[in-house]
């Protein structure tokens, strides 16, 4: 938490408004079979691997919140902030190293963007809104899987290597 | 170990304003609408332009994705043009894109609605369970809440709520939408409800002895003034039946007139007809407007 500077939350904040515009304006409408590509959780779960768990909490607080808000989502607010909170928080015990994406990494990214789905159905039907489709709860959940896993390999190295590359600017400077 | 304790401090109190935040908006809190119409006004714009920067390779994939009478009449499109590369694609958007259009006001004119185009730029995430969509024209085009929203096909559904540049509508086969609907063939009524899978509604008729059949088609029953939804839009095909004739759970299958899955053009009706033309747009009307009036010969 101690090591973010002004540069890295500016990164956080462009690459998590770029990844909420791409889920909804270029992912959601493709109209793959399943769950909609999660751009945004995996975006905030690799955050979250490189800046620990107290940052990772907040990140993906923040990332729900603007979920919550933009449209065209109807859910309430606070209900995908919580959920990306947590997985923030738990992704930001697994270290990410730098270089290729490695076993551990894509599986924390893979794993907990399958269980987000999860919980996601569950908060959604203690809350009542919106209504949720159990059917296809099991369909949501290896669909996203998969393309957790392809989506963690692209962009692992590339918000990592961001990441990383954020701290070093006063130096460049 | 201690950025653990101090990294669950901060988790519970996030969890915590999480929970007031669900709160709040369940109640309806006005602060909670005016931060959505806030961040509406920054998204929105911007979820428009992705959309039209991405629009050929959208195509492109839904087409792909699903089949239908549009997407072969792009294939169709894309092979007369006969160009490699992504400006075929860009043409043979423009070309599906006014087809769309097209069919879309033609459908408007059978039933005397007018009707503001307008496209489609963002999707609810699916696994959110948001049947939901954002369309590129909002409170300065003069769209407001509990407008109807139809395609060339038929019903849409309606807008939930308005930004200053976007709106976003609720789709028919949204879980949460339930909309009056009357058969073409008997004229009994009924209420069509949305199962949040975008293929497949469900009808239940007010009289659970009427006759329905496979093939019988569906639909507005019209709102007071046209609002949320007005009347005679096609809604579906009857597909299926479940239960018996008189059962209380006796339920019709709709398959949905218009494809939720890969919408672009829309119009949102900002005007019903002053007189209520009841099943105007039966689907006699539609299938003679229907037919592939694509022949886009005049493409290179």
């Amino acid at each position: 938490m101690m090591n973010m500077n002004t540069s890295r939350v500016l990164l956080v904040v462009a690459a998590l408004l770029s990844a909420v515009v791409l889920q909804a304006s270029l992912f959601a409408r493709l109209g793959l079979p399943g769950a909609t590509p999660a751009v945004l959780l995996v975006v905030v779960l690799v955050f979250a691997m490189c800046a620990g768990p107290g940052a990772g909490a907040i990140i993906g607080f923040s990332a729900g919140v603007l979920v919550d808000l933009a449209p065209p989502s109807a859910g309430s607010l606070g209900q995908t902030a919580a959920i990306y909170a947590i997985a923030g928080f738990l992704a930001g015990f697994v270290e990410l190293k730098p270089g290729r994406p490695d076993v551990q990494s894509v599986g924390t990214v893979a794993g907990l963007s399958a269980g987000a789905v999860i919980a996601q159905a569950m908060l959604a039907s203690v809350i009542g809104t919106p209504e949720v489709t159990w059917s296809i709860v099991p369909l949501l959940v290896v669909t996203q899987l998969l393309y957790a896993v392809l989506l963690s390999l692209v962009l692992i190295p590339v918000v990592g290597t961001l990441y990383r590359g954020a701290a070093d600017d006063r130096r460049l400077a | 170990m201690r950025e653990a304790t101090r990294a669950r401090a901060v988790l519970g109190v996030l969890l915590l304003v999480s929970i007031t935040l669900i709160l709040l908006d369940v109640r309806g809190s006005s602060a909670v609408g005016g931060l959505r119409g806030l961040v509406s006004a920054v998204v929105g714009p911007v979820e428009t332009a992705v959309a039209s920067v991405s629009a050929p390779f959208v195509s492109m994939a839904q087409s792909a994705t699903s089949f239908g009478n549009a997407d072969e009449r792009t294939a169709v499109a894309s092979e007369q043009l006969g160009e490699a590369g992504g400006s075929a694609a860009a043409q043979s958007d423009v070309i599906r894109a006014a087809t769309e259009l097209e069919a879309m006001l033609k459908t408007a004119g059978v039933g005397g609605y007018s009707v503001l185009p307008a496209r489609v730029v963002a999707y609810g995430t699916a696994q959110t369970f948001n049947g939901t969509v954002t369309i590129d024209a909002g409170s300065g085009d003069g769209i407001s809440t509990d407008m109807s929203v139809m395609n060339g096909q038929g019903l849409v559904g309606k807008v939930i709520s308005v930004g200053p540049a976007t709106a976003t509508v609720q789709l028919a086969t949204d879980d949460d939408s339930v909309i009056g609907a009357r058969l073409v063939s008997s004229g009994d009524a009924g209420a069509l409800e949305g199962t949040g899978i975008p293929t497949e509604s469900i009808l239940r008729l007010l009289d659970p002895t009427a006759p329905v059949a496979e093939g019988d088609q569906l639909v507005t029953f019209g709102s007071p003034d046209g609002r949320p939804y007005v009347a005679g839009l096609p809604l579906g095909t009857v597909v299926g039946l479940r239960g018996e004739p008189g059962q209380a759970d006796r339920v019709a299958i709709i398959e949905p007139a218009a494809r939720m899955g890969a919408l672009d053009v829309v119009g949102v009706v900002v005007t019903a007809p002053r007189t209520q033309t009841r099943d105007a747009i039966a689907p006699g009307a539609l299938t003679s407007s229907a037919s592939p009036s694509a022949s886009p010969s005049a493409g290179q």
